[in-house]
């Protein structure tokens, strides 16, 4: 069984002549959190898309469970569960039609969906507003119903792009613990997000992204030594600068590599 | 269950909830279209009044005939179309009417057993006009013969190119291919605003697109989810025009005993619609999948629904191409100058041959485009 789940090799993505992604190469293992932070417009979600198989890479590699992403695209649709940035759900559908028609796309069995639904509706205490229409129900329910539908139909792989935006204190903290809770099932996930808090309680490595680029890649401890730095936050506005928009000299010389490493090799969970 | 019919009864379940789709493609066909049928006699009446105004065409064979008609002639109230003319003239739009006497017509007279003829067509508005017109001049004119006892005045005899099984459906034959034009576009409007741009600024999309199918089983599953709404309701249009113009105002519309609307009538006329409607829906499809938002789509679709709305209204003033095969080439105009002949039962089979064939095309050629703008990132990302 291999042991990466996501791999990706000098990946870039250019939008007309604006370059999105450049160059990037990581790696997730099964069972590991992978935070990507970055500021905004640093290439998080162009490469979560990339590996949805939503955007087509201009050059690289990305490969999922050994799937590439462009020539087997369907396949690593297959074993991933995405969490996208703005996770709208039809208002018009309850929670329980919404899994049953995802869980459907995914060419789910009717009587093994008719139990997933049941279970990730108890799983993510979901079962009081199973049957009411989406529209009526609050954000933090709303993030929930929409991990539930990433989850449907169980995969290997999660790509989550910030699962707490918008969230009160407590219905963040519940979608951490579920977070935390797929790591132990051993899924690999992908985890984008801009909270220094966040990542430093959930993820096992960090990838820190400025203008495309990866500048720094460990765990918080590697970072940490690395830099002579105590906390994420400021391991990470070192890493970038103080102006995001326009890469300081500090920043040139983390674009290669700098003080930090950028390492590829899998960390472990702590 | 395929893909693609998961999409499709889960669009329609939701389109079935949403009350901007209820109102525009199912109720607003029964509310409306009666109201429509009771408001179609006063727009006759006002082109009517129009064409009265009008110096009516009179095309006269016989020298005869340009002596009772004179004084209309003189009047302005006709006009003579000088040259040879024939029947095909009046459907042509050459000549409105056609007065026509015998070569014996002289001797006729004086045996007192002369007739004139008008040659006219009951389904063209200005050829009825001009009938009516040209009867009045003569009926002034032939009052002369009363005043010579010794002659009986000529006999009028009227010849009516449009059958009586053609007159029977004109009102419907001008009435149903506009509403079914207005709600090729409106019926899906809702269904295609909320299955692509509705998407999009929902942030459903992306959800979507990471699943297995392919982009074009989506995309099918979308298409028909509009197509179907768009049918539901031109169902109900013809429903609701039918039983309007049999029970709600059958006399002022003039549509008399002999309306005919049979089964086979029916399964050619839904042809034609299906028709037109899956155009109208991969067109409605394509531009809101170029839209970033519900309100730009909507703001796309209202030149799509006047490209289509028109014609409907015009085809009945451009009857003549109705006969000329190359109308059946041109795209929304095909579909209803094929429902328009249909239902005066004058459609030949190469026509309707013919509309199939390039309607089929054009909405294989819809569809294709949306597809295409389905496929691109920076379609599906615009933002």
């Amino acid at each position: 069984m291999m042991h990466e789940a996501i791999t990706v090799e000098g990946l870039s993505k250019w939008f007309g002549r604006f370059p999105a992604v450049r160059n990037l190469s990581f790696t997730c293992a099964r069972g590991e959190v992978l935070g990507l932070l970055g500021p905004n417009g640093a290439g998080k979600t162009t490469t979560l898309r990339i590996l949805a198989t939503v955007l087509r890479p201009t050059s690289g590699v990305a490969r999922v469970l050994g799937y590439d992403v462009v020539r087997q695209a369907r396949e690593v649709r297959r074993s991933i569960g995405v969490l996208t940035e703005h996770s709208g759900l039809y208002g018009r559908l309850t929670p329980r039609e919404l899994l049953w028609y995802f869980g459907r796309l995914y060419g789910l069995p009717e009587e093994v969906l008719a139990k997933r639904v049941a279970f990730l509706l108890e799983t993510l205490d979901l079962g009081e507003v199973a049957d009411k229409p989406a529209e009526g129900l609050s954000r933090g329910t709303r993030q929930k119903v929409a991990l539930a539908r990433a989850l449907v139909h169980n995969p290997p792989v999660l790509l989550l792009d910030e699962p707490t935006f918008g969230l009160d204190v407590f219905a963040a903290r519940q979608v951490r613990e579920f977070i935390r809770q797929f790591r132990e099932e051993g899924r690999a996930i992908l985890l984008s997000t801009h909270l220094m808090e966040e990542a430093e309680r959930l993820c096992d490595r960090v990838a820190i992204l400025n203008h495309g680029r990866l500048i720094a890649l460990g765990t918080l401890e590697e970072l940490r030594r690395a830099s002579g730095l105590g906390r994420l936050e400021e391991i990470f506005l070192r890493a970038v600068g103080d102006d995001p928009a326009e890469p300081s000299s500090q920043n040139r010389e983390m674009d290669t590599c700098g003080d930090l490493p950028t390492g590829n090799a899998p960390g472990r969970k702590g | 269950m395929r893909p693609f019919w998961v999409i499709f009864l889960k669009e329609v379940r939701e389109a079935s909830r949403d009350r901007r789709t209820l109102l525009t493609s199912f109720l607003l066909p029964i509310l409306l279209v009666p109201l429509l049928v009771l408001g179609f006699p006063a727009l006759a009446r006002r082109q009517e009044k129009a064409l009265w105004e009008k110096p009516a065409k009179v095309a006269i064979v016989g020298e005869e005939a340009r002596e009772l008609i004179a004084e209309g002639l003189r009047m302005g109230i006709l006009e003579e179309v000088p040259g040879r003319v024939s029947e095909v003239d009046i459907q042509r739009g050459r000549v409105d009417v056609i007065l026509a006497v015998p070569p014996d017509y002289r001797e006729r007279l004086h045996a007192g057993k002369a007739a004139v003829t008008v040659i006219f067509d009951g389904l063209e508005p200005r050829s009825a006009v001009a009938k009516e017109k040209l009867l009045r001049i003569l009926t002034t004119s032939l009052l002369r013969y009363a005043r010579a006892p010794v002659v009986s005045p000529p006999a009028i005899q009227e010849r009516n190119l449009a059958v009586e099984r053609q007159t029977g459906n004109v009102v419907l034959a001008n009435l149903l291919p506009f509403l079914v034009a207005v709600w090729a576009v409106l019926g899906g409007m809702h269904s295609a605003v909320d299955v692509a741009a509705g998407e999009k600024e929902r942030g459903t999309l992306e959800s979507l697109l990471v699943t297995p199918p392919s982009r074009l089983q989506l995309l099918l599953g979308k298409f028909l989810a509009v197509l179907a709404t768009t049918i539901v309701a031109i169902l109900l249009v013809l429903g609701s025009t039918l039983v309007a113009l049999r029970w709600i105002a059958p006399s002022p519309v003039g549509v008399p005993s002999g309306l005919r609307f049979g089964v086979g009538t029916f399964g050619v006329l839904l042809w034609i619609a299906f028709l037109l409607s899956s155009l109208t829906s991969g067109l409605a499809l394509t531009l809101s999948l170029l839209s970033r938002s519900i309100r730009e789509a909507q703001q796309y679709l209202i030149p799509l629904y006047l490209v289509v709305a028109l014609p409907g209204m015009a085809v009945q003033f451009l009857s003549r191409w109705q006969r000329e095969p190359w109308a059946y080439l041109l795209p929304v105009f095909n579909t209803l100058f094929a429902a328009r002949a249909l239902l005066l039962q004058v459609l030949q089979g190469e026509h309707l041959l013919l509309m199939t064939l390039t309607s089929a095309l054009y909405a294989a050629g819809a569809f294709t485009l949306a597809w295409y703008a389905f496929s691109r990132e920076d379609v599906v990302f615009r933002a």
